[in-house]
């Protein structure tokens, strides 16, 4: 039994690592186009960070955050950001395949129809936000309280639940797809839910808006709970344990209901 | 002039299409605009100041600068011609007997139709919603301004994009250069902040650039941070008429180059 899971696991991780070769051969087949994407999505870092310094050049701290530690919410956001884009930029796809009627062939092959419908397209030209993510961090931590293994290693924990968190979400956004047929306003909701969790929550006054956005949208743990550990002394480790109690949470119930949705397909092709 | 009619109808009746999708448009834009307004709310409201902007003032920016991004932005016009040039469709559009780059403007000109007739309502309520936080034109004529300088933004937007698309004939993957494209006009024309707070460097070279007259003017007009001046409507024009004939010129060069392929 135990080697049985083993070897599925096994599969999987070949099937996963198979899916980025391709992914990176196909980009790198037009090498112009893939270095010009490369820089852009680097120029879009750059922009981002000029309109944090812009905004600081203005005020001393946001809702209490200091610039330095405001750059580890914004370096922990473009983290997750690169992991959604270039490994599971699919997830944008979905409702486009189900429209032309190209999901049928996601969905027929022998594999799991969540990871092939989660990791099929990725992105990796936006492993340029790897970069200036963690040199963000980096700035951050330099500034702030210095490196200490225990934050740091809570703070990659994080960023690992804030990842499964943002995909389940994701994923739950885009299972309405199956209902709708074109759910490409979906994007616009979840383009705007999602930039905006590169702002601390604590900028929203309302108790009730951030208790919605801790744990009805639970944008609290992508970036602001990270960085909030990596650059304090004093760890909470409630909410490092909230953030893995959310993270299992929100990983099934989109797992629920994706399973749930797919029985609503009906294919367009065929 | 029927044939276009037809072509911007058929753009409606498209986009029309899919009804729940329109629904969740719907909630999206309201959602946005609740984002919008209550991100800038909370940061002012713990005693912070983005520039010389006050509360009413920013609101009002982003309000704006969020309905010019729902109504008049062609992105779509790009990576329609892209498309069609890469999987050989052009084909077909250049055999209609009509000119392709008002084929693709009478899309584009359906496509704000359909936007009109479903962000309108949704913009209305927000606007009467906000109308105690939005600032009001300069001038007496300030939204009829407002009207002209978002018609002749609409223009300039949607031939920046065509020649955009038309790059394709050049490069076969494209994606790269539009993306590119996409990110820089975005900054350029005040979509990610008010260009005044920028170094003067940058407000220099965008004085050169044809693209803050596609947002960041219009968008000054209306809310009254800045008066209407006959030049914001000379300038835009020149680049209209300027980069009309670039474009004519591109294409012209660029379908000598075609191959069909794909076809």
């Amino acid at each position: 039994m135990k080697d049985m899971g083993f070897r599925k696991f096994k599969k999987y991780l070949q099937i996963f690592l198979q899916l980025q070769r391709i992914n990176l051969m196909k980009r790198m087949s037009y090498p112009v186009s893939f270095i010009m994407s490369c820089s852009t999505v680097l120029l879009t870092m750059v922009l981002s960070l000029l309109f944090i310094n812009v905004s600081f050049s203005f005020m001393d701290n946001l809702a209490g955050w200091t610039y330095y530690q405001m750059l580890a919410v914004v370096g922990s956001y473009m983290i997750i950001e690169c992991i959604m884009w270039a490994f599971f930029g699919q997830l944008n796809a979905i409702n486009f395949h189900i429209m032309e009627g190209t999901m049928d062939g996601i969905l027929l092959k022998p594999i799991d129809d969540q990871f092939l419908a989660s990791f099929w397209r990725g992105d990796p030209e936006d492993f340029m936000r790897l970069i200036t993510g963690s040199a963000l961090v980096v700035v951050s931590i330099e500034n702030t309280i210095g490196l200490d293994f225990l934050n740091l290693s809570l703070f990659l924990f994080l960023i690992f639940n804030g990842t499964v968190i943002l995909y389940s979400f994701n994923l739950i956004v885009r299972s309405v797809s199956f209902w709708v047929i074109d759910g490409s306003g979906l994007w616009l909701l979840m383009e705007r839910v999602t930039s905006n969790s590169q702002f601390p929550v604590d900028i929203y006054y309302n108790k009730i808006v951030r208790g919605a956005l801790t744990y009805i949208i639970p944008l609290a743990f992508v970036a602001t709970v990270p960085a909030k550990i990596l650059t304090n002394r004093d760890i909470d480790f409630q909410l490092v344990e909230l953030s893995f109690v959310m993270a299992i949470f929100f990983f099934f119930v989109s797992r629920y209901f994706w399973k749930f949705s797919l029985k609503h397909y009906s294919s367009a092709s065929s | 002039m029927g044939k276009y009619l037809a072509v911007i109808s058929n753009s409606i009746k498209k986009n029309l299409a899919y009804r729940a999708n329109t629904f969740i448009l719907m909630i999206s834009v309201l959602f946005s605009f609740g984002v919008l307004f209550y991100f800038w709310n909370s940061i002012y409201m713990q005693g912070n100041k983005v520039g010389t902007y006050t509360l009413s003032e920013i609101i009002s920016y982003y309000i704006f600068i969020t309905i010019f991004e729902l109504l008049f932005t062609s992105t779509n016009t790009a990576w329609s011609i892209g498309d069609e040039i890469r999987n050989g469709q052009i084909t077909n559009s250049i055999l209609k007997p009509m000119g392709y780059f008002e084929y693709k403007f009478s899309q584009s000109l359906g496509v704000i139709f359909y936007r009109m007739m479903l962000f309108v309502p949704v913009i209305a309520l927000v606007l009467f919603l906000l109308r105690n936080y939005l600032t009001q034109p300069k001038d007496d004529y300030g939204y009829l301004f407002f009207i002209i300088l978002s018609f002749l933004a609409f223009i300039l937007n949607y031939i920046i994009y065509y020649i955009v698309g038309i790059s394709s004939f050049w490069v076969v993957d494209n994606n790269g250069f539009f993306f590119t494209c996409l990110v820089v006009i975005s900054f350029m024309q005040g979509q990610w902040m008010p260009l005044d707070l920028l170094p003067t460097w940058f407000v220099t070279l965008g004085n050169y650039l044809p693209f803050k007259y596609l947002f960041f003017v219009p968008v000054g007009v209306v809310s009254g941070r800045s008066a209407f001046e006959y030049s914001m409507l000379i300038i835009p024009l020149l680049w209209c008429v300027s980069l009309y004939f670039l474009a004519k010129f591109l294409y012209k060069k660029g379908i000598k180059k075609y191959e069909g392929y794909g076809v």
